[in-house]
């Protein structure tokens, strides 16, 4: 794990965004995660940011990437706090100290490999025939690793990999 | 002209200075000079008169303490020997010089300086045209609901004619719609100021309750009324209102319902949630003290008398039409109040969305609970079916960057009202009031809420993420904060706390006076801790909840002190005016119109003469003399009494006498003489208790003061001119921008000093030399931080090269 102090500027810019926060709940009340599994709070998570308590988020816990990125808390929050993508800010210093669940690991693996997180099922293809749907083309997979690699995807999960073994 | 300069030693508290040198360099100059040990005693106002009395001067130099404390001091001598408070100019040896500055002859040399600032400017001849102002003895109280009935009353009490005005066909405004009010639970139209046809001496609470409109016979009100245009200021308003027809003499009205039996219209009743029917002849507001029948004009079928031939009192006159009556008055109270914000913009509650029919503001949820309402007071879904539970959703709207910043102050409040109301009628209703925080600030209100506790309303602290329906029953979907649990609540009804925001038109009503809107839509008040309901317009008043959100008890206060305070005014008849006004230069003035747009308080008008066509005139009884006008004008046509550009550089010429001989930089301070002057003061006082120290409140000797009436007073022009002059280093010393006692000079004056020290730089002056400082009395250090920074800037940078 590297040096925290490395992030504390970018902890403070959080900070900064999430302190017109009052902890109202309309951010979970809205959360489809929430709903299923109450240990992802995004209020809570939002508590830690002003606590300062942020950095166990970050480099032990894995809560975040429960996330999943449908922006409804930035949506419904009454003092416009973008909630989704600040936990989108806290998965990118996470990824920094090499805090990423094997699940994240395996996705990004799979997007790079075969350019897709899951491929298309045998029943979901037959129904495409029997609906009379055109084949579908092959993901470009050059030109998706191209991107990966010229946006430092590929460095990253490099580097997740190795801590990882 | 002849200058008297009386030199002052306070007592002996300004030894350190030379009196016997100042004394002898005063005498060379024409008028004479004398010396007291201490002026202020008895012995010395004495020696004031008789010097004053014998000598005769016509303007007089103060060498002594503050011109603050001077101008108190001595204002009834002043009067005794026939002289106005402005034809005494201050030079403040003791604050600025004596208790700042040990040695001797710096301190001596400080103030000669200053002495000969003062006594250029005393003999330039600083006397101030007075004005006098005569005040109509009338008023008009704009908006007749809790707040505007109020003010009505107690100025009626008091003996002024007043003319109430509202545009609705009713009075009582959002009252009239509550049904109850908290936290006493008893009517909402129950004032103390209604029906009692002047104040009740019996020192009982009454109950009048048929005799909302029995309102003092000073008192001229007209429903149904929107205000036009209003002309004129402080004392002489005239308004042009526009009376729109009822149809229905209500002085002649009984409200015995015999015209609505009569009538054959019947159409939903949009008051009653459209749940029920209303004929065309209907109570706007409801069974309700504060109204009387109205004909809905366009819904009556051609040539249909019934309703005229049913009245008894021959009250119906169908023909009726608008007038325009002219209003002549002294003041005016806004007292338009509030609407509730609209409940569609909050998207994620749906109301006004088809299956959400059920989801209600809380003005609606009253009439759901109102016994005269559309279900007879039992809680009742929009269909008629029973019943079983309610959520309350509070901070609708409110608390937001999103929508509005402000707490709305009474929602919590209502909320609970409301819960308790259900609760006592139906204990098995289940009520639930989601809530961010509750807000329980008023007396009595903590139990109030205990009290909803007690009969089992449950609190959930989650503001709701979103209502969704099934189309039979609404789900509102929220994190229980204090359980971290999500938690779907199956309801029948959803009630919104909705956000108070100003009454729609306060914005147009609010340039028709003059008066300036706050950020937050409402009017904005003078000040904001004290002046509370006072715009920036003299004789305009603001109560209720025009100026903020509040409950009934603040708002009748509000009336009650906006009312005593125009009282004050029109029982004047008339008053002077003493202060500076501005003066325009018409054969200099290019008619370029800026200073109308300059001044905050809307005192230039651009007036049409014959020849050029247009000139631009002050009105001197709203020009408050600050001299914004003054700074913009690129004509230099505006000057502004007492503070004038030429009598500010006569004096600087005096305070900078010695600016070719001093080896050291000098530093001139424009001062507004307001809360920034004091602070100047404020310094010398502090330093005066540990004499002889290097304390935080002592300041440079190359610092010199000036005042100056406001610093938005302060152009380009004169800073040029005074680096012209001598001075190597300039402070421009304002109030904080947000309490300029002038609206806007000091935030006019920031901006300048900025775009000037651009300037300096391009034309290879140091920026350093310009700055400018905001402070008040309390917080001197700020000016002698950035003075003794300057001065220790400009000794390393020299002299400024001319």
């Amino acid at each position: 794990m590297i040096e925290s102090t490395e992030l504390i500027g970018e902890f403070k810019g959080l900070y900064d965004k999430v302190k017109l926060c009052y902890q109202c709940g309309t951010c979970a009340g809205g959360c489809p995660v929430f709903k299923q599994y109450s240990r992802f709070n995004p209020r809570r998570i939002m508590e830690k940011l002003l606590a300062g308590e942020f950095t166990k988020e970050v480099f032990e816990e894995q809560q975040i990437w429960y996330c999943t990125g449908c922006y409804t808390c930035s949506t419904r929050c009454p003092q416009g706090i973008d909630i989704g993508h600040i936990i989108n800010e806290m998965k990118n210093m996470a990824v920094k100290v090499k805090n990423a669940p094997e699940g994240i690991i395996a996705e990004m693996t799979a997007i790079l490999e075969t350019g897709v997180t899951a491929g298309i099922s045998q029943s979901a293809m037959k129904r495409r025939v029997k609906l009379e749907l055109p084949e579908l083309p092959p993901p470009d997979l050059s030109e998706i690793q191209k991107l990966m690699e010229v946006t430092g995807v590929v460095a990253k999960l490099n580097s997740l990999k190795e801590h990882a073994n | 002209m002849k200058v008297g300069t009386f030199l002052c030693n306070c007592g002996g508290s300004l030894d350190n200075l030379d009196w016997d040198e100042l004394q002898s360099f005063m005498k060379d100059k024409p008028g004479f000079c004398v010396y007291h040990e201490s002026l202020c005693s008895q012995e010395g106002k004495n020696f004031f008169k008789e010097t004053v009395n014998r000598e005769q001067p016509d303007s007089i130099v103060f060498g002594g303490c503050t011109p603050k404390t001077a101008g108190s001091l001595f204002e009834d001598v002043v009067k005794e020997v026939n002289m106005s408070p402005y034809q005494m100019v201050g030079a403040n040896l003791r604050e600025h010089i004596g208790w700042i500055e040990p040695d001797k002859t710096l301190a001596t040399n400080k103030a000669k300086a200053v002495l000969l600032g003062s006594y250029n400017k005393a003999n330039y001849g600083t006397n101030v045209e007075k004005h006098r102002i005569e005040i109509q003895d009338a008023a008009i109280v704009i908006g007749a609901g809790p707040a505007g009935i109020q003010a009505a009353q107690d100025l009626a009490e008091k003996g002024h004619k007043v003319h109430l005005i509202d545009r609705n066909p009713y009075i009582g405004g959002n009252s009239a719609k509550m049904g109850t009010f908290f936290p006493s639970e008893d009517c909402a139209t129950c004032m103390p100021s209604n029906g009692i046809k002047g104040i009740d001496q019996s020192h009982v609470r009454r109950c009048h309750y048929r005799s909302a409109f029995d309102l003092h016979p000073n008192i001229d009100l007209y429903i149904n009324s929107e205000i036009e245009d209003i002309k004129g200021s402080l004392g002489n308003y005239t308004t042009e209102v526009k009376v729109k027809p009822t149809y229905v003499h209500m002085d002649k009205c009984i409200n015995c319902n015999l015209c609505a039996q009569a009538c054959p219209v019947e159409n939903p009743d949009e008051f009653n949630l459209g749940m029920v029917k209303r004929k065309a002849m209907h109570l706007p507001v409801g069974v309700s003290t504060t109204t009387k029948y109205v004909v809905e004009r366009e819904e009556c079928p051609d040539g249909c008398t019934e309703c005229v031939k049913a009245c008894p009192v021959e009250a119906i006159d169908l023909n009726m039409q608008e007038t325009t009556k002219t209003i002549n008055a002294g003041g005016f109270v806004i007292a338009t109040g509030f609407e509730e914000f609209d409940p569609r913009l909050v998207e994620e509650y749906h109301y006004g969305v088809p299956g959400y029919e059920n989801v209600v503001t809380q003005t609606e949820l009253a009439r759901l609970l109102d016994l005269a309402g559309p279900t007879l007071g039992s809680l009742k879904k929009k269909n008629g079916d029973p019943v079983e539970s309610i959520v309350i959703i509070n901070c609708v709207g409110s608390r937001s960057t999103k929508y509005n910043i402000w707490c709305s102050n009474i929602c919590c409040m209502i909320g609970i009202k409301h819960a308790i109301k259900i609760k006592e009628k139906d204990p098995n209703i289940d009520v639930t009031c989601c809530y961010i925080d509750i807000r329980a600030v008023g007396s009595n209100y903590e139990e109030f809420y205990n009290k909803a506790r007690d009969l089992g309303v449950k609190f959930l602290r989650g503001r709701p993420a979103e209502v969704e329906t099934d189309g039979t029953t609404l789900y509102v979907q929220a994190e229980d904060s204090q359980a971290d649990q999500f938690v779907t609540i199956k309801t029948d009804i959803v009630a919104l706390s909705m956000s108070m925001v100003a009454s729609p038109g306060a914005e147009e009503l609010a340039k028709k006076l003059k008066v300036d809107i706050s950020d937050t839509g409402f009017f904005k008040a003078l000040y904001s801790k004290f002046k509370t309901t006072e715009t920036k317009k003299a004789g305009v008043f603001v109560a209720g909840t025009a100026v903020a959100p509040a409950d009934i008890p603040t708002s009748l206060n509000r009336a009650g002190y906006a009312a005593s305070h125009l009282d004050m005014l029109l029982s004047k008849g008339t008053v002077e005016k003493k202060f500076p006004t501005a003066v325009i230069d018409d054969d200099k003035c290019t008619l370029c119109e800026l200073c109308v747009t300059a001044c905050p308080f809307g005192a230039i008008e651009v007036i049409p003469v014959a020849n050029p066509g247009v000139k631009m005139q002050v009105d001197p009884v709203s020009c408050l003399g600050c001299g914004q006008c003054v700074s913009t004008c690129p004509a230099a046509a505006i000057g502004v009494d007492y503070y004038s550009e030429d009598i500010i550089l006569s004096q600087l010429e005096g305070l900078l006498y010695d600016a070719k001989d001093n080896l050291d930089p000098l530093i001139v301070t424009l001062a507004c003489w307001e809360c920034a002057y004091s602070a100047t003061d404020a310094s010398g006082m502090a330093a005066r208790t540990r004499f002889g120290e290097v304390t935080p409140e002592t300041y440079d000797h190359t610092v010199r003061i000036l005042p100056v009436q406001c610093t938005g007073n302060i152009s380009a022009r004169l800073i040029q001119k005074t680096f012209a002059m001598g001075a190597d280093g300039i402070i421009v010393l304002g109030c904080y921008e947000d309490k300029c006692h002038y609206d806007s000079g000091s935030q006019a004056s920031t901006i300048r000093v900025a775009l000037l020290k651009q300037m300096l730089q391009f034309s290879g002056i140091d920026p350093q030399r310009l700055e400018k400082q905001t402070t008040f009395f309390m917080s001197s250090d700020r000016f002698t931080t950035v003075a003794n920074k300057m001065a220790k800037t400009l000794k390393e940078l020299g002299k400024l090269e001319r």
